[in-house]
């Protein structure tokens, strides 16, 4: 079982890589995933992956309050987007 | 109704795309609208080197697709094309191109309006800007969030 995080741009930058695999039961909330790329990444991303900019998707939509996570996720940590 | 989206590194041919699209709607639409983005060549008095384009594979194409259900839900439109370009674009390379089609001018006007607008704040890209001061990743400014709102705001 695993979960696939995806980080984008400038926080790419930031964590020093583009994806992470948790594997094992996935984490049973945002704040809980959040706790898992700190303890394997360095703790201070907690914060910054939770400021209110940082927008989240999971599966290729944007999600509004907290989900649960599935085998096969695909969650991305997104900076404030700019198109055209 | 036809949405097309293309995200690609190619720069786009605006005429070709117009001819291509004028000849698909075959005089059902009465009206045709586009919009075409340029990269700039100064930003705060800084000459702009140039602009990386980043996306994501997949949810990119489906905030597009959302912006244009989303025009489509609102004018009674014939047909939707929008060329993003990515990667590595210097100053007076085209990054993005839009298309309205329409059986009216104001359908096809306002909701070529409405698209780019929406795209500003919607899209899901990340534009690194690098000029003689250094580099910085781009936010959308105050100026998009007013402009998206106001669509939001009018009455449909």
């Amino acid at each position: 079982m695993a979960v696939t995080v995806r980080f984008f741009a400038a926080l790419r930058e930031r964590v020093g890589r583009d994806t992470l695999t948790i594997e094992g039961v996935p984490p049973p909330s945002l704040h809980a995933l959040r706790l898992c790329i700190g303890a394997r990444l360095g703790a201070d991303l907690v914060a910054a992956l939770a400021a209110p900019e940082i927008r989240v998707a999971l599966n290729h939509e944007f999600i509004h309050g907290d989900p649960a996570f599935s085998d096969g996720d695909e969650v991305a940590f997104m900076p404030p987007i700019t198109g055209g | 109704m036809s949405h097309a989206i293309r995200i690609q590194q190619a720069d786009f041919d605006v005429g070709a795309e117009w001819a291509e699209l004028q000849r698909q709607l075959a005089g059902r639409a009465g009206a045709m609208a586009s919009f075409c983005g340029v990269v700039r060549d100064q930003f705060d008095a800084q000459a702009i080197q140039d602009l990386e384009l980043e996306h994501y594979p997949g949810m990119t194409e489906r905030s597009i697709e959302a912006v244009l259900q989303r025009a489509d839900a609102r004018w009674t439109l014939d047909a939707t094309l929008v060329i993003h370009r990515v990667g590595c674009l210097r100053p007076a390379e085209q990054i993005v191109l839009v298309m309205t089609a329409a059986r009216h001018r104001q359908a096809a006007l306002e909701s070529c309006a409405f698209i780019i607008d929406s795209l500003k704040t919607e899209a899901v890209f990340w534009k690194r800007e690098r000029s003689t001061s250094g580099e910085r990743w781009i936010d959308s400014t105050s100026a998009d969030h007013t402009r998206a709102a106001r669509w939001r705001n009018e009455r449909q």
